[in-house]
């Protein structure tokens, strides 16, 4: 990728077509990026290369538009005397190996390359073929503008003429010089921890797994695109918000510069030793925020269980990452998905709750608000009507209800409409709820990967539907697997029929199902990730 | 090179229109076609991101949610303004919230992006109205590893500004304790009345 940033003035570009065409290629063969318009080129090449991608000044911070370039190609025209030529600087100090015509030599030295406009795809292509010299090149660019530009340059400049300063040190260096995160803060090792929005709760309450578990002194913040975000600070996490394109209803191509500009800004101020996303789909424009923020680890933290042949072009996006993490399944024995042989740094199933935090039932039962006494069922199936029997909520109560059994229905802290309600049911709004799981006798349940090891490793009798809408999470794998080894029942469509047998059975032998699964499972591996996570912020470069 | 393909097809765009400009009925057919394309939001839509319409500057073309209180054609065109109720008490919000949505619909002028620094999602998700969260001055002042050395000011006039910006909003507005003008900007948006 090669670009430039400059003002969109004619002199600070080339004024002829050839020049313009031999050192910004218009025919698609390179990724040109330009910052700051192009309009000036509009008469010489009858308009804007529609091979380029031109971004307005303002649209994105010069800091992220210039970390994520190989090659900063700065060619002007020929009549104009470029006074000094902060842009190149800045270029050289993001780590773009800047390419440019010859006369600048005798002010940036060997931190750039020189070229005659007909040589510059040469040298560039030169460049790129051998990664040894484009590494020796952008460290040699760095140095030199270190040694010879950076603040502390100019202050012992200063002190050379008349003096150094007598106190306050460098309390009034301009703020974007002192959060380049150069300079390690002092304390424990920060973990930023970004999650995608999702269906549910799951990317959300995974980073809330690893980050009340990091090890003491060290600080965890969360970045969500979650309206959930929230529950971070019920758990004494600190959080940003920050809206996805969904929640804004714009196309991601515009919501792309917006994403990286608040992660980028969250960063700058948070200074993480790690960056941790959890989702399955990176987005688009992390490999530039990356780029510009290379100090920091970056994890990709990813469950398995994806559907047979979906998504495998997302696995190539490991490569924006340092390393992988992959919190495990109970059920991966069924996984057929393409994270199932794929390279990761792998732990046990995590959980949020650890089974010893399970509270008992008459406490349970009194902090939700419910009986202390007779069965009670939780249907956590989502939005449903339950009235309605032909809904997998409504034939759920109308089966539980016929077997006397008190019913109890989530309302999701995210729920856009409101939840189920009727004089015989409870609304149960809680976080994290499975602590007071022991409230429940039975739970009706989806099989996404936070509700079914919850359930699980919590020994609740669970009768999982899995939800056969998600796009990528293979639900049906894991509530299949569960079933076959008899550690609690699952129905793939649920109607009062067909539910009311499996509900009686699980009211019944449930609980001895559910400790099957309690003796297969490993154990919480949140501890693990944590300390995964504490060990990469050791490599922070 | 793609300029050159640009031309071309500019070029047998203007040869097909001059031709079918020769048949006869040829406009009346153009003005059905037209009429039904106008009526129809799925084409709006398509037309108007396939070819990114009236991108530069303030206002034009913003595809951005307007809320549930809106509805009809040309919603991505009704002005984006930032309303900011930083600093607004908690238990004051809910009633903030509901004045915008009154204004909001006597005047269908505005799309609103709310600026809050605390949780009140759930009360802005009835509206359905876009939300931004900055760091409250308490959150700031108390996590010396949120903040940089410019300050919590600086931080939301930076916010504020990279906000107004994102969303190409028409105005950046407080909607605090007291906002006569800020009432009259946003009925100004809306039709006049006698």
């Amino acid at each position: 990728m090669i670009g430039r940033h400059s003002r969109a003035s004619s002199q600070k570009w080339p004024s002829d077509a050839a020049t313009l065409k031999a050192v910004y290629p218009v025919d698609g063969s390179w990724d040109v990026r330009i910052l700051g318009g192009a309009d000036p080129v509009e008469r010489p090449l009858r308009g804007i290369p529609r091979a380029w991608t031109v971004t307005e000044f303002g649209e994105l911070s010069p800091r992220t538009f210039l970390h994520g370039l190989d090659f900063f190609v700065y060619y002007h025209d020929p009549r104009w005397v470029e006074a000094f030529g902060r842009t190149i600087l800045e270029a050289l100090a993001a780590g773009a190996v800047a390419v440019l015509p010859p006369h600048f030599e005798r002010l940036f030295g060997e931190a750039a390359v020189y070229a005659e406009p007909a040589q510059v795809r040469s040298v560039v292509e030169g460049l790129r073929a051998d990664r040894e010299a484009y590494v020796a090149q952008r460290d040699r660019a760095r140095d030199l503008v270190r040694d010879r530009f950076s603040y502390e340059a100019h202050v012992a400049r200063v002190a050379d003429l008349i003096g150094p300063p007598t106190a306050g040190g460098d309390a009034h260096a301009p703020a974007s010089a002192r959060h380049t995160a150069v300079v390690r803060r002092p304390g424990g090792p920060r973990i930023l921890l970004m999650s995608s929005n999702g269906a549910g709760m799951g990317h959300l309450t995974r980073l809330f797994s690893y980050a009340t578990r990091l090890e003491e002194g060290a600080r965890a913040h969360i970045v969500s695109l979650s309206q959930a975000a929230p529950l971070a600070g019920r758990l004494g996490l600190s959080y940003e918000y920050l809206p996805s394109a969904k929640a804004l209803g714009m196309p991601p191509g515009r919501w792309r510069p917006i994403f990286q500009d608040r992660v980028g800004d969250a960063i700058n101020r948070f200074d993480p030793d790690v960056v941790v996303f959890d989702g399955t789909w990176p987005y688009g424009g992390m490999e530039e925020i990356r780029a510009a923020h290379p100090e920091a680890h970056w994890t990709w933290s990813r469950r398995g269980m994806w559907r047979e042949s979906r998504n495998s072009e997302q696995l190539a996006k490991a490569a924006w990452f340092d390393s992988v993490l992959e919190p495990g399944d109970l059920a991966a024995a069924y996984d057929r998905g393409a994270t199932a042989t794929a390279d990761a740094h792998r732990v046990g199933p995590v959980t949020l709750v650890d089974t010893a935090e399970l509270e008992p039932r008459e406490q349970a039962r009194a902090a939700l608000g419910l009986p202390a006494d007779g069965p009670l069922a939780l249907v956590s199936l989502g939005a449903g009507n339950i009235n309605d029997t032909t809904s997998e909520v409504g034939a759920a109560i109308h089966a539980l209800t016929g077997l006397g059994v008190g019913v109890c229905v989530t309302v999701p802290d995210i729920a856009t409409a409101g939840a189920a309600a009727g004089e015989d049911i409870h609304l149960v709004r809680d976080y994290p709820l499975s602590r007071r799981y022991a409230a429940f006798d039975v739970v009706v349940s989806a099989a996404g990967y936070n509700s079914f090891h919850e359930l699980l490793r919590m020994g609740v009798p669970s009768l999982f539907v899995p939800n056969t809408e998600t796009s990528l999470d293979d639900q049906e794998a894991r509530a299949r697997f569960a079933a076959d080894h008899g550690w609690a029942h699952q129905l793939p469509q649920l109607s009062v029929e067909t539910a009311t047998p499996l509900l009686e059975d699980l009211l019944e032998r449930g609980h001895s199902m559910a400790e099957l699964a309690q003796a297969a499972d490993p154990g919480n591996g949140a501890l693990a990730a944590a300390q995964f996570l504490t060990e990469q912020a050791g490599r922070r470069s | 090179m793609a300029q050159g393909k640009g031309m071309s097809a500019e070029r047998l765009a203007l040869a097909v229109v001059r031709r079918a400009r020769r048949v006869p009925k040829a406009e009346e057919a153009a003005l059905k076609v037209a009429t039904a394309l106008r009526g129809n939001q799925l084409a709006r839509t398509a037309v108007s991101r396939a070819f990114d319409m009236d991108l530069e500057g303030i206002g034009g073309t913003v595809f951005l949610d307007g809320g549930t209180l809106l509805a009809g054609q040309g919603l991505d065109n009704v002005p984006v303004v930032i309303l900011s109720l930083v600093g607004t008490p908690d238990d004051l919000v809910p009633e903030r919230l509901e004045e915008i949505g009154q204004e909001q619909l006597l005047t269908a002028g505005f799309r609103p992006v709310l600026v809050v620094d605390g949780d009140h999602f759930g009360a802005i998700r009835r509206y359905g109205w876009p939300v931004e969260l900055v760091l409250s001055e308490a959150q700031w002042d108390a996590d010396e590893s949120l903040r940089d050395e410019a300050g919590w000011e600086a931080y939301l006039v930076r916010r504020l500004q990279e906000i107004r910006r994102n969303y190409r909003a028409a105005a950046l507005l407080e909607f605090g304790p007291e906002h006569p003008w800020t009432l009259t900007y946003l009925r100004s948006l809306g039709p006049a009345t006698p």
